[in-house]
């Protein structure tokens, strides 16, 4: 009928209408699916910005990134709020910060930069986004740095920075925030340090340095503040350690060290507790283990190892412990395995994204 | 950059306009009447920008304008060309696209529909401002009120307009409203005009 026409073409636009506003490519009611994750890559002088799908893992570019920062950001820190990244510039011995624009994704660097030691090449933050702990492996000591909490610049502490371990590589700071903890790279040894309440002054852990075995390349607290875990580059191995709660000393777990693939330089805790990944870079494989959460002793998946990407270089979880990250140097990628979060097994992936020069690392923000 | 509470905002308004036209156009009596040979649109637009696609946390509110030369060859039947800026803090998109429209005569009030190809370019300020051109669908219509002989009221345009800007696809909404002015008549067909009295 003559009279219906108007109102069938004004079903049709109202239908369209609904359509293109229910719709759209990610997040179009707000964002509220997804995450921001974040790539250090050296060679190119830059820190690449992503947005992560929650349910499928995907990355997305976001529109202008890498944003360019120092000479060779190594490693890399989001502050807790979501609005500021830190990156150790091995080339340029110094921190860069960045701002993140919550918005557009964008990463704007703050000048200038922060001076650091010589060859500053692991950056961590504690969990309250107060203080800011960097190994710089030239000059053998620990910086340390207080954020300023409305602009997030940096003031070094008084006392900082610390002597420390000879070639300092890794470094680990306990969920709780008491206690860090240095991998020597010459040494077969980890330094542990008590983190001064308010002042971020490091004092040594009676009994410290700590034995693990040869180039403890990585080092990783679990979530409870209760187990240690060094990756021993050289003796293909991984040291676990019981951490003393109320002097942060450290003792081998049972059954410890256990035996990984070639090569070790990368272990991660997932958020759970229960599981335990490294990256096997001279293997091109993950080797996964289960973890006794009360003994922090580990059991190797059946299925272990798993193919990864050629010389993977980290490996890191997304915050909900669906996705395990793996940075590929020589293949320029990021491998994505959902993990099985009821045995922890990782048997697909796929490349999350690329990467037109070698990625180093990986962190996830808000 | 305007708050994404104002884009949801102005989309709900839409949707309550939407509504009461299509209630009171409903009863509205149908009747032959002339229709304009030539119509030109020129008015205000919102447009809700997929840019997600972008990277972006949320959708951005655009605002800018939009205008459209309309020539009807036949009765109910034209071609319509638009012109259109949207801008915002962060990014403008524009669009030129060309296309065919059906028009339909009610009382006071024409309702249209049209089916539009053409170009889209955007400019988005991050970092260095990045900048891309790539095909433009539009598909939308609305309603013009009768003002005057020559002057009518878009009271409504609502277009769906889909692009792939960056190599992505953006679904976006875009809603207008302004001045049609209108010369030239198309009679419809077994129509004539009313007999003047000597």
């Amino acid at each position: 009928m003559r009279q219906n026409r108007p109102a069938g073409l004004m079903g049709i636009i109202f239908t369209l209408a609904w359509l293109a506003s229910c719709g759209g490519s990610g997040g179009s009611s707000g964002g509220s699916s997804g995450r921001n994750a974040y790539l250090a890559i050296p060679q190119a002088n830059a820190i690449a910005a992503y947005r992560v799908d929650t349910s499928s893992g995907d990355f997305k570019s976001v529109l202008g990134s890498p944003f360019s920062g120092g000479t060779s950001p190594i490693s890399i820190a989001v502050h807790p709020s979501g609005k500021f990244i830190y990156a150790a510039n091995q080339g340029g011995n110094d921190i860069s910060l960045f701002k993140i624009d919550s918005n557009t994704g964008e990463l704007k660097e703050v000048m200038p930069r922060t001076a650091a030691g010589l060859n500053p090449t692991s950056l961590v933050m504690d969990s309250g986004g107060d203080l800011i702990f960097v190994a710089n492996q030239t000059s053998n000591n620990i910086s340390v740095f207080s954020v300023g909490a409305s602009d997030g610049t940096l003031t070094e502490l008084q006392g900082s920075p610390f002597g420390t371990a000879a070639k300092p590589v890794a470094l680990a700071l306990s969920p709780s925030d008491q206690f860090l903890y240095v991998g020597s790279g010459n040494l077969a040894l980890v330094f542990a340090y008590s983190v001064g309440p308010g002042t971020g002054s490091l004092l040594a852990v009676p009994g410290s340095p700590f034995a693990v075995q040869s180039a403890p390349f990585s080092l990783t607290v679990d979530p409870s503040s209760h187990f240690l875990y060094a990756a021993n580059f050289s003796a293909n191995t991984v040291s676990g350690m019981t951490i003393d709660s109320g002097t942060g000393a450290l003792t081998l777990t049972s059954g410890s060290p256990f035996a990984t693939d070639k090569n070790p330089i990368s272990v991660t805790v997932h958020p759970s507790g229960k599981f335990l990944y490294v990256a096997n870079l001279g293997a091109n494989n993950i080797s996964a283990y289960t973890i006794d959460t009360s003994t922090g002793v580990t059991t190797k998946l059946t299925k272990s190892p798993f193919t990864a990407g050629t010389e993977p270089v980290f490996v890191t979880t997304d915050p909900s412990g669906k996705f395990l990250y793996v940075g590929n140097q020589s293949a320029k990628n990021i491998f994505r395995f959902a993990i099985n979060e009821d045995s922890g097994g990782i048997p697909t992936s796929t490349i999350a994204t690329t990467t037109s020069l070698s990625p180093a690392a990986l962190v996830f923000g808000k | 950059m305007k708050d994404p509470a104002h884009a949801d905002q102005g989309l709900g308004k839409a949707w309550v306009v939407l509504i009461v036209l299509l209630i009171f156009c409903g009863n509205l009596p149908a009747e032959a009447q002339d229709m304009p040979r030539v119509q030109v649109f020129g008015g205000y637009s919102y447009t809700r920008f997929d840019s997600p696609s972008f990277g972006f946390s949320s959708p951005s509110g655009l605002h800018g304008y939009n205008f459209s030369p309309a020539f009807n060859l036949l009765y109910g039947f034209g071609v319509v060309a638009e012109l259109s800026g949207q801008y915002g803090s962060k990014l403008n998109f524009r669009d030129i696209a060309v296309g065919p429209q059906f028009l339909y005569p009610k009382g006071k009030g024409m309702f249209f529909a049209h089916f539009l190809v053409g170009d889209a370019r955007t400019l988005v300020r991050v970092a260095n401002t990045e900048g891309d051109t790539a095909r433009a669908v539009v598909l939308g219509g609305g309603m013009d009120l009768d003002i005057s002989s020559h002057f009518g009221l878009r009271v409504f345009q609502v277009d769906y307009m889909h692009t792939t800007l960056f190599k992505d696809p953006q679904n976006n909404l875009r809603f207008s409203t302004g001045l049609v002015y209108r010369w030239g008549r198309i009679r419809q067909k077994g129509h004539r005009a009313p007999v003047q009295n000597p």
